[in-house]
């Protein structure tokens, strides 16, 4: 199964919700979504989904220096972004309950309790 | 003085594999981004981001993934500015340089008009700047269009690069000749001391190269039967494969500017351009001397014709770059799976 397509499809509103946990940077999100089973898709994807969503205005960026030297970008949440997330998180629900209902489908229980 | 600190000085903290990735990384956007501050911009990130990983031992492989090709190429496509973007600021660069040149030459009509020459020059200097900053980057497009498809036959025909300058040099000179002879007569030197300086000039320069150059080793570049897979290669590939199948990182770098030299010395055409105007002001000369009959006439050609190559000398560069940018990252799409770029697979493997 292609699994990491599935994560890949939801990896921009992941990141989406851990930045709108708190101001944050590339290796700390990296670290999470590492922790929450993404660690096999990230590969080079990070970089750009952070770049596209900052083009996109759904996320701001301020430089700081960071402990070992070269300058950090701390990504924050935009209005926008929230709105976005929002908009994703109703849809997630809508759109992982029908996908439930097919999968381990109420028709199959019921087909299985009438045989 | 306090030195400005740049990633390059904090990569040096990188060891090990982390120093492997960032090395690939920017040996790749070394080759295939013409942009600096972009590409300084996305190594400065991805120093930060491994020197973290580094300092939290986290491994490489898990910020980087186990295709070092996919990494390189994705980072390069997230931070590379849009198409439109990179156009816009192609062809605003050689805009900016087509009118400083149109307004030095403004600068030469106008004195020639006080000088009491023909006011023909003027006129034609003043509409042909709207003409030419604007038509010839038409011309010019369609100039590098026509130098890359030769490019395209004459390389895969024999296997080997071949030089545009047998195109670009001849139309360059022709451009410098003419814009020296229009107003050659306003000089306030003879004809024949000038032709001597020139060719003076043009000598010493040529020395020069000859001599800071002569030691340079020359790049052999591989057949096609080489690397059969790969259609579109030419030198910064070639440079590139080079440096990822040398071992030792100082051969690496000796390979890229052992490159970087021999590019340098390939644009050096200033003092072939030199003397080619040394000498068509001689066979100028010995014209002028034989017909006089249609001057004004074939001023105002030469006129046209000297906008018209100022026009090409501000823009030519641009489309011949940004064919050239264009093939390098194609070839480079095809030739990331390169060995030596699956080393960290390898590390992540045995470790």
């Amino acid at each position: 199964m292609e699994e990491s397509q599935l994560l890949r499809g939801v990896l921009e509103q992941c990141v989406l919700a851990i930045v709108a946990r708190g101001e944050t940077y590339g290796y700390e999100i990296l670290t999470r979504l590492s922790d929450n089973g993404f660690e096999n898709i990230l590969e080079g994807t990070l970089y750009p989904v952070l770049t596209r969503l900052n083009k996109r205005g759904l996320l701001s960026c301020r430089t700081v220096k960071s402990p070992y030297g070269p300058l950090r970008k701390l990504y924050a949440m935009t209005p926008a972004g929230e709105e976005e997330l929002k908009t994703f998180r109703t849809f997630y629900r809508g759109f992982t309950a029908s996908t439930e209902k097919i999968l381990f489908g109420e028709d199959d229980h019921e087909k299985d309790a009438d045989l | 003085m306090k030195k400005t600190l740049t990633y390059e000085d904090f990569a040096t903290q990188l060891t090990g594999d982390y120093q492997e990735a960032f090395g690939q990384l920017r040996e790749y956007f070394n080759t295939c981004c013409f942009d600096s501050k972009t590409r300084d911009t996305c190594l400065g990130d991805m120093v930060e981001l491994l020197l973290s990983a580094q300092n939290n031992e986290t491994p490489v492989y898990q910020v980087v993934g186990e295709d070092m090709g996919a990494f390189c190429r994705e980072t390069f496509r997230a931070a590379q500015p849009s198409f439109g973007r990179s156009l816009w600021m192609a062809l605003a660069s050689s805009a900016r340089l087509a009118v400083f040149i149109a307004i030095l030459s403004l600068y030469a009509a106008v004195v020639a008009l006080i000088c009491g020459d023909s006011i023909l020059a003027g006129s034609l200097s003043g509409g042909l700047i709207l003409l030419v900053t604007g038509g010839s980057m038409v011309f010019d497009m369609l100039l590098g269009l026509i130098q890359k498809w030769i490019w395209d036959r004459k390389k895969t025909a024999d296997g080997k690069l071949t030089d545009m300058t047998f195109i670009r040099l001849p139309t360059k000179v022709l451009a410098i000749i003419l814009i020296f002879l229009l107003p050659r007569q306003w000089w306030p030197i003879p004809t024949w001391l000038a032709i001597v300086l020139l060719l003076g000039y043009g000598g010493v320069i040529l020395l020069a190269d000859h001599v800071l150059h002569k030691n340079d080793s020359v790049e052999t570049i591989p057949m096609p039967a080489d690397y059969e897979k790969n259609k579109s290669w030419d030198n910064c590939i070639c440079v590139l494969r080079k440096a990822a199948e040398e071992t030792d990182a100082d051969m690496t770098a000796e390979a890229r500017r052992r490159f970087v030299r021999g590019a340098l010395r390939r644009r050096t055409v200033l003092p072939w351009i030199v003397i080619g105007v040394a000498v068509a002001l001689t066979v100028w000369s010995i014209l002028q001397t034989l017909t006089g009959l249609y001057q004004e006439f074939l001023r105002f050609i030469l006129y046209a014709q000297l906008w018209l190559c100022i026009g090409y000398l501000c823009l030519g560069d641009y489309a011949l770059f940004w064919g050239r940018f264009r093939r390098e990252f194609e070839a480079l799409e095809a030739d990331i799976t390169d060995e030596s770029l699956l080393r960290l697979g390898r590390l992540k493997n045995e470790g």
